[in-house]
């Protein structure tokens, strides 16, 4: 906590998929607000991008009008990324600039008092949103991106589960050792010196997942086919990116889809994309074990 | 919508997203989220598609390309293009416009 003229000042910094990120709060401790796996990022350092939760009378005299639903977009304005969201998806929320490594979040006092449980849940949620929007818009900065899968490490080696919600992520994770998961909602990847590194997130998902500041080569992506017959098969580059695109999270920004097509288009050169068909009673922990073995061989 | 003809030109519409990779096209529809993915020949039309090239060009230009007559060449790509306008993905050029 900073003593600061007049007001106090919380801040903390987190090191996420590589990525510095230093959270400054005018409006209270946000601790209860993000995510729970959080604190495990906890690092320090000068950060990438400092994220400032700002004061913000409209928010203070009605937080449910501000953010809710919690639906929210980038949109660009001049050099800054715009979030908006909420009641109208054209409102000003917050900004992001990558330029001045600076991002903003207008927000009531985090310490309430709350008319009702909903507003604490909708400003929570437009926290949490404004996030994961700072880490990708930096990942896409450096090549990388936000992914819906379920990771999983292995041997100093990193294998990912790409599929939308219901294609089984979390029961597949749950197959594996808790510290063999890197998550099962959302990781991150980013080019390395020549490799894709794979990273757990402050957003592991159900089944938990091993909070690590480094991330780890990733070997292989599956695309999930739950209800197609049990197969695997190397799918070409065209198709992986088509797949990949489908279930890449997105805060539609105008060149966001371009920098996702580049980004899916320079991972699937170096990585191979398998789509893969498992049910649930198929022991995919033997699975990898055995297609790591495979790629032993051919290796 | 007039029907397509030889002499029907099209263009790519704003706010499609596209790469082609490896020969093939992957398109997204930053409106809709709609992902594409094209295989080589329809990713050689795709590119083609410029609002400036008629469609009776392109057609001779599949036949240097691929193994094809270009009345064939002309109907599959007539096709192919009705899909296209079908699914918001391609416009038609007026000819006064050009």
């Amino acid at each position: 906590m900073i003593e600061e003229g007049s007001g106090t000042r919380e801040e903390k910094t987190y090191r996420i998929a590589g990525i510095l990120f230093r959270l400054q709060s005018e409006v209270g401790d946000p601790g209860a607000y993000l995510p729970p796996a959080m604190e495990g990022f906890a690092s320090s350092g000068e950060p990438d991008l400092t994220l400032r939760l700002i004061d913000e009378e409209e928010a203070l005299c009605d937080p449910l009008k501000r953010f809710f639903p919690p639906r929210f977009n980038l949109r660009r304005e001049g050099e800054k990324l715009v979030f908006g969201g909420g009641t109208g998806q054209q409102s000003h929320l917050g900004y992001i600039s990558v330029e001045d490594s600076l991002a903003e979040l207008g927000l009531p006092r985090l310490d309430g008092p709350w008319r009702v449980e909903e507003e604490r849940e909708a400003v929570g949620e437009a926290l949490r949103s404004f996030l994961a929007a700072c880490l990708q818009v930096l990942l896409l900065r450096e090549g990388g991106t936000l992914l819906h899968a379920a990771g999983v490490s292995t041997g100093g080696e990193a294998y990912a589960f790409v599929g939308h919600t219901g294609s089984g992520k979390t029961t597949l994770a749950a197959r594996f050792p808790p510290g063999e998961v890197l998550g099962d909602d959302l990781l991150a990847v980013r080019p390395l010196r020549g490799d894709f590194l794979l990273y757990g997130t402050p957003w592991p998902g159900r089944e938990g997942g091993r909070v690590a500041y480094g991330g780890l080569p990733l070997v292989a992506v599956f695309t999930l086919h739950p209800w197609a017959p049990r197969d695997m098969q190397a799918v070409g580059a065209g198709e992986a990116v088509a797949e990949l695109m489908l279930d890449a999270p997105r805060l539609e920004w105008p060149e966001e889809e371009s920098e996702l097509l580049d980004i899916f288009s320079s991972l699937v050169r170096r990585v191979p994309i398998y789509r893969l068909s498992v049910g649930l009673e198929d022991d995919i922990a033997s699975f990898l074990r055995e297609f790591r073995a495979s790629r032993g061989k051919e290796g | 919508m007039p029907p397509l003809t030889p002499a029907s030109v099209l263009r790519r519409v704003e706010g499609i997203a596209w790469r082609v990779i490896e020969g093939e096209a992957v398109l997204v529809n930053v409106r809709s989220d709609e992902v594409v993915h094209l295989n080589p020949t329809a990713s050689f039309l795709w590119s083609r598609l410029d609002g400036e090239t008629d469609l009776r060009t392109i057609a001779r230009e599949m036949t240097s390309r691929y193994q094809v007559d270009e009345e064939t060449a002309l109907a599959d790509l007539v096709e192919f293009a009705d899909r296209l306008l079908g699914q918001g993905l391609v416009e038609a050029v007026d000819a006064a416009s050009r």
